[in-house]
């Protein structure tokens, strides 16, 4: 599918959502001017003719087998680091809403 | 006397050090005391640890003294570290207020190598926030000036570590190269900037930010003594799964072969890739040097690099979308406490916590990899990435090492920089084929410009020809004879 001719402010703001990052409305407009300036440059890459070539991530190192020793860290080290700790378990809001029965009858 | 002590290379305090001529703990206090004066108007550290350095300088004075341990390759010398590393003792903040205050419960391969051998990491470099970014500007702790002229960039993100290893504020560094942000740096900033071969140090405790890019990499303010941190940090290391299954190397051992023999490739630059004169003169100068030493040198050509920052733009932000993915301000670090909802905690921790370069980097690589897009912008980039790779290795059947700039330019002034994000990733062009292909790289520093200056060139070589790589530099550095220190650092 070809890239979208024009990257909107509803765009970046769509994707400022997704990707849970807030953004006053004045960097909103800075940043959709700055990432237009880069997507027009790399789209000069749609019209390259590229050679065939396997396409790998890793240049050339082989990733070894994953049967590494396990580094597990202490609970305790993991939960010094949480900023809101409540008992022995990371405190974050509520996410989902206690129902009763009769509510999800 | 001071400044002549902390300004000597790495391997000579070190040899120093081992023959009693000089304790750890004297050139620790007298690096530690330019830090306290030069540091204040260069900014290259985010903390320093005066008492830790000054305790293991002793511990390792007084085992020295009383015991028969095998030699050090960098025992009792002064060592910084970008602040990237996680270290158990002291702060990792990666230049982001995301991470202010954060202490990691584990310690990083490189720092852990480092103190195997014998080295005293005095504190943490400044750099731009999770080294996203070419002049060591966005940073929480505020921007590291260049040594030569403190209105000039110091480049980055290694900005701090090359400016205090060039202000002779410790004998090397370690930072980070994604990019090009150990050689950028490096080349501002006077001072020598390897990145080995892909693989070859473990990333196991380094920050990520695009993992099939990111390598550490040393600076240092000579040829030796790059190759004698590449010694002490390379090997394997089974927690990284990137790590090559390969032995410590023995780069110093051959460092002062002769390159006769060797045929180095000296890059064809087109019009759109034509750098200013300063760095245009050093590539002939650098050129005629190692012709004299006994290198062939034949001209060779690289199409796929006018594409390059294009391929780097898109993997690299799309790797970084994924690997920041993790700062969600629930496990550890910036967290907005007042959010009432999970989704307006994330949001407003993200947003308090990244800065204008990390967000703008996260937007773009989650829409070139978002629904739609991913084909026609992340897919098309690793295709372009394999035909690059392909192009470096046809091009080193023709030569041994590739001769090219590592800057268009010397230091550019630093204000305004931020307002150009582009031409800020135009300006890696040199650096970022070596990221791509996963191949050793290094900027050494030949002369200065009319202005006063470094103006470096870089050399770049096959994947594990580090040794060789830095031979061919330690020609060259023996050809310009020694390289001065910033002025400001000799009156301290």
């Amino acid at each position: 599918m070809p890239p979208s001719p024009t990257f909107t402010l509803d765009d970046l703001q769509a994707l400022a959502v997704h990707l849970h990052i807030e953004l006053t409305p004045e960097m909103l407009i800075r940043l959709h001017h700055d990432l237009s300036e880069v997507l027009a440059h790399v789209a000069a890459l749609q019209h390259l003719e590229l050679p065939q070539a396997p396409v790998t991530h890793h240049a050339i190192t082989p990733l070894r087998d994953d049967d590494a020793p396990p580094t597990t860290l202490a609970p305790d080290a993991l939960a010094q680091m949480a900023p809101q700790m409540a008992g022995a378990w990371v405190a974050v809001p509520r996410v989902v809403d206690t129902h009763t029965e009769d509510d999800l009858t | 006397m001071t400044a002549s002590l902390r300004l000597q290379s790495l391997l000579a305090s070190r040899d120093a050090i081992a023959t009693r001529a000089l304790t750890s703990e004297t050139l620790i206090r007298a690096t530690l005391d330019a830090v306290s004066r030069l540091d204040p108007q260069l900014n290259s550290y985010i903390c320093v640890d005066e008492a830790g350095a000054l305790a293991r300088a002793r511990q390792l004075d007084q085992q020295r003294d009383t015991s028969s341990r095998a030699d050090l390759l960098l025992d009792g010398v002064p060592i910084g570290v970008k602040d990237l590393f996680v270290t158990r003792d002291l702060p990792t903040t990666c230049a982001s207020a995301m991470l202010e205050g954060y202490r990691s419960p584990f310690e990083s391969a490189v720092t852990e190598r480092l103190r195997d051998a014998g080295a005293v990491i005095i504190g943490k470099h400044n750099m731009d926030a999770f080294a996203m970014g070419s002049h060591t500007t966005f940073s929480v702790a505020g921007p590291t000036h260049n040594p030569w002229d403190l209105a000039h960039s110091a480049g980055g993100s290694s900005g701090g570590s090359a400016a205090a290893v060039a202000a002779g504020l410790c004998a090397a560094a370690v930072g980070s190269d994604t990019g090009g942000s150990v050689r950028q740096p490096a080349a501002h900033c006077g001072v020598v900037g390897l990145k080995p071969t892909y693989g070859r140090f473990s990333r196991y405790g380094m920050v990520a930010f695009a993992s099939s890019l990111d390598q550490a990499g040393v600076l240092t303010r000579t040829v030796a003594d790059a190759a004698v941190m590449l010694d002490a940090l390379s090997g394997h290391d089974p927690r990284d799964a990137t790590s090559a299954q390969l032995p410590p190397s023995n780069a110093l051992a051959t460092l002062t072969d002769s390159i006769t023999g060797i045929t180095l490739g000296v890059l064809h630059l087109d019009e759109a890739h034509t750098p200013s004169d300063e760095v245009a003169d050093a590539l002939d100068y650098a050129r005629g040097c190692l012709n004299d030493e006994g290198a062939t040198c034949r001209e060779v050509a690289l199409p796929s690099l006018q594409h390059a920052v294009s391929m780097y733009c898109l993997i690299s932000m799309a790797e970084a979308a994924s690997n920041l993915a993790r700062y969600d301000g629930v496990r550890f670090g910036c967290c907005d406490l007042s959010a009432n909802d999970l989704s307006t905690r994330y949001q407003r921790s993200r947003g308090d916590g990244f800065g204008l370069e990390v967000k703008r980097r996260l937007l773009l690589g989650a829409y070139i990899t978002s629904e739609g897009y991913a084909s026609a912008y992340y897919e098309r980039a690793l295709a372009a990435r394999a035909w690059l790779r392909n192009d470096l290795a046809r091009l080193f059947r023709s030569c041994d090492v590739l001769l090219l700039p590592t800057t268009p330019t010397s230091a550019p002034r630093r204000d305004g920089r931020e307002r150009k994000p582009l031409q800020n990733y135009l300006d890696d062009v040199f650096t970022i084929p070596a990221n791509l292909a996963g191949l050793p790289a290094l900027s050494v520093p030949v002369g200065l410009s009319p202005q006063g200056r470094p103006v470096a060139v870089q050399l770049m070589a096959p994947p594990f020809h580090d040794a060789t790589l830095l031979r061919v530099a330690a020609a060259l550095a023996r050809a310009r004879g020694p390289f001065p220190s910033p002025p400001m650092a000799e009156e301290v």
